[in-house]
């Protein structure tokens, strides 16, 4: 029945959502807690201004200037980790998709009920990546009721924008991992090729932001993170041009996983 | 038995990788109404035939059709006509039983509870624990639940009763022939060679891929091969009776000859002429003989010519 693995995939994960929701929260309530004031702020920005450049640049700092406001503070160190995080779980749920039950044996039976694989494979994905929207509204709660108990006056739809620019991130990483699992089939195999590929990009794109003119900044444009610049974001706005890329990519992937997918043998 | 075939395989085919072949040219057939056991050891190709059957791989040649469709352009379609219970059962461990039936009866869109019912009664089942706490036997309950519970027209088992307790075994042997009864379709891969002799109209035996023979179970059980066991005065029959034609498997213990004879009585009581035969026991071979006969070097029994002496040892 059409919808149904859509409706029972969110209704069998309602746990994982609820717990990745309330950890990220938690990070972004404590993340709040520790800047109560600016005087605070303040003494954690000189902190983080005498890091090696490198960490700056893992936390998406390329001026130190950038840190002396609240909004700018949090896109560098709420955001930046927030990516990472983002980018565990899209990995999880990317494997989940298909990979997970297949290692598991448990697709033999469910393909063998009445249910085409782009079906399976599509309902999935879309229930994964409502789980994941509802995982960074909760990451927005956590943050904004923190905010609440602190004495910093921050431009709250800057903050909304930045959780809004992380979402089509997650999706395409979620896309990513379905399409290694697509692929391989094998958990541990696609594992290792999803987090391969995850983490090579998160490399080339930090990296490659920080050394202008080498070959990782040539190939910074091939990693989704080169589309998310919470700094950016919290200066400027959202971009679009950069979330439909990041929209279209995550479509052209689910496409392709689904393409491989019906093609090959299953739990061989 | 008439009617549109309910399973047909022409030449099927499959191979992996570095020449492995799974499957070699398979041509089978599955009537409606019937219960078709599908034997062979490990690695024969059971679950390789079951799983094309259902469209989880794809053979390299040949083709498979079910109800008169190809499994894998309608495959869909075929699946809402069909029950399946794996070799091996996995469900997710943290659904109780009641859960994953209702899980697979939203995807199939239909379920006939209250026959859903009987049959967790029927096989003493309890579907409020969690997957992860069922031990073997209950999980294969749940998987016959789920298998059998939309009244599918064609159900294929592999391995059902593996891990059932003697008293379940008999309920599911019930519950097969209640299937056949109501004009459905089973088609189940076994090792249990009572239960085939017990429930099956038709079997197959499988060996490397191949298909060795397809027999009613009766013409199986009752083919031209006789085990027979002599007692001749004197002893030493067994030296005599060694090149007599249709005599394999000759052994001699205790003063008594035993022997399998394929074919007419003749040559061996022409044979036995000169000898005092005190005592003679013919008995018609139990499946399992059948069975391992084809186990062993691929040919059917009832062909065989092997003449064996008391170590067991081919001539």
């Amino acid at each position: 029945m059409t919808g149904s693995i859509f409706w029972l995939t969110l209704r069998h994960r309602w746990r994982f959502t609820l717990l990745w929701g309330i950890g990220l929260a938690l990070i972004g309530w404590v993340t709040m807690a520790a800047i109560p004031n600016m005087e605070s702020l303040t003494r954690l920005t000189e902190a983080i201004a005498n890091m090696p450049p490198v960490m700056l640049q893992m936390l998406g700092v390329d001026d130190v200037s950038q840190l002396a406001g609240p909004e700018s503070f949090l896109a560098s160190a709420y955001f930046a980790r927030a990516i990472i995080l983002m980018a565990v779980f899209a990995v999880v749920v990317g494997l989940a998709v298909s990979s997970d039950e297949e290692s598991e044996g448990i697709l033999d039976v469910v393909l063998s009920w009445p249910l085409p694989r782009w079906q399976l494979q599509l309902e999935r994905f879309l229930a994964f990546a409502l789980i994941g929207v509802i995982v960074v509204a909760f990451s927005w709660i956590g943050l904004w009721v923190g905010l609440r108990g602190t004495e910093l006056v921050i431009n709250e739809a800057r903050m909304v924008d930045n959780f809004i620019g992380l979402v089509p991130l997650t999706l395409a990483l979620i896309a990513i991992a379905m399409l290694c699992g697509a692929a391989f089939g094998r958990r541990a195999l696609a594992l290792g090729a999803a987090s391969g590929v995850v983490m090579a990009g998160y490399i080339v794109s930090f990296l490659g932001g920080s050394t202008e003119g080498s070959f990782l900044n040539t190939l910074s444009p091939l990693s989704p993170f080169h589309y998310y610049n919470p700094n950016a974001i919290t200066r400027e706005g959202l971009n679009y041009g950069e979330m439909g890329l990041l929209l279209v990519v995550t479509v052209v992937l689910v496409g392709l996983s689904v393409w491989l997918f019906q093609r090959r043998d299953v739990g061989v | 038995m008439t009617g549109q075939l309910v399973i047909e395989t022409r030449n099927l085919s499959k191979s992996y990788g570095r020449g492995i072949k799974a499957l070699d040219s398979l041509s089978l057939s599955v009537q409606p109404g019937e219960i078709f056991g599908y034997l062979g050891p490990n690695g024969a190709g059971k679950t390789t035939t079951i799983r094309i059957l259902l469209d989880l791989i794809r053979p390299s040649g040949g083709e498979a059709r079910m109800f008169g469709q190809d499994v894998r352009q309608q495959g869909v379609e075929l699946h809402r006509r069909i029950g399946f219970l794996p070799g091996e059962l996995n469900l997710w461990k943290g659904l109780t039983g009641r859960e994953v039936m209702h899980y697979m009866a939203r995807v199939r869109g239909t379920t006939d509870w209250r026959y859903a019912d009987q049959l967790i009664d029927r096989l003493k089942f309890d579907p409020s624990l969690r997957v992860r706490s069922y031990s073997t036997g209950n999980k294969r309950k749940l998987g016959l639940v789920l298998a059998l519970m939309h009244k599918p027209e064609l159900l294929i088992l592999d391995e059902p009763s593996s891990g059932l307790d003697p008293l379940m075994q008999q309920t599911f042997n019930e519950l097969m022939l209640e299937t056949k009864a109501d004009g459905r379709t089973v088609f189940l891969s076994s090792h249990v060679l009572s239960e085939v002799q017990a429930i099956c109209d038709r079997a197959a035996i499988l060996n490397g891929g191949q298909l060795k023979t397809v027999s009613t179970v009766e013409a199986l059980t009752r083919s031209n091969v006789r085990l027979v066991t002599l007692k001749l005065k004197g002893g030493g029959g067994a030296a005599m009776l060694q090149a007599v034609p249709g005599v394999s498997d000759l052994q001699e213990a205790d003063g008594h000859v035993t022997l399998r004879l394929s074919g007419d009585f003749d040559p061996l009581l022409k044979a036995l002429s000169a000898a005092y035969v005190e005592d003679m026991h013919v008995e018609e071979p139990s499946l399992e003989d059948i069975f391992l006969g084809f186990y062993g070097n691929g040919n059917a029994v009832s062909n065989g010519r092997r003449t064996t002496d008391r170590t067991g040892a081919s001539s």
